[in-house]
């Protein structure tokens, strides 16, 4: 049985939504810097960790294996 | 209105949609969407059931430990037994399937925003600087 569930309008999602879109229209995305992209995302990544108290990389690695 | 007055506004006014565009304003804006939501509560929640919970720790705790002693001395049919117990105990117990179950769903609704994002931007977004997963 397949366990996966879909959040089409969970707030979060819609938060993905505008946060992608906010990375699209950075600087550094249109410029195609790449050193600057980088150092955005893991300034992200930080404030998500910071805000919620969850390892939000290792949590979304694709095979941490984290919590199944 | 004169022209200069009407630059310095439009000068203003892009100012502010640059700035509600910020990505890290958008980034906290996302942070504070997973922590108001029912998964995160529920998350939270059973994770200190799971801490305070004397019964639950020392099942664990005995689980890991014959796990490791599977693991140094080689297959025995008796540890094997006991590991096969204490599983079933594991899978009896309200507190840590609560609490494994709120696990999945938090992460499960994290992967899933954070493979929207993947995909808008065309790169890896969550970034992996070691540690464990959660607390």
């Amino acid at each position: 049985m397949d366990k996966r569930k879909d959040y089409p309008d969970h707030p979060v999602i819609l938060k993905a939504k505008e946060l992608a879109d906010a990375i699209k229209q950075s600087d550094a995305f249109k410029e195609k810097n790449m050193e600057k992209l980088q150092s955005l995302i893991i300034e992200c990544n930080q404030i998500i960790t910071e805000t919620t108290k969850i390892n939000y990389g290792a949590v979304c690695q694709p095979r941490s294996g984290c919590c199944g | 209105m004169d022209k200069e007055m009407e630059k310095i506004i439009k000068r203003k006014m892009e100012k502010l949609i640059v700035n509600q565009k910020s990505p890290k304003i958008k980034t906290k804006e996302f942070a504070k969407a997973i922590v108001d939501s029912n998964e995160y509560s529920s998350f939270m929640k059973y994770n200190k059931e799971l801490k305070d919970s004397q019964t639950a720790q020392d099942l664990l705790r005995q689980f890991q430990q014959k796990q490791m002693e599977l693991q140094r001395n080689g297959f025995d049919p008796d540890t094997l037994e006991e590991l096969k117990d204490l599983q079933m105990k594991i899978n009896q117990n309200d507190t840590i399937q609560d609490f494994i179950k709120s696990q999945q769903e938090l992460v499960g609704l994290l992967r899933e925003a954070n493979n929207l994002v993947n995909r808008r931007i065309g790169m890896q977004f969550a970034f992996f600087q070691g540690g464990g997963c959660c607390g």
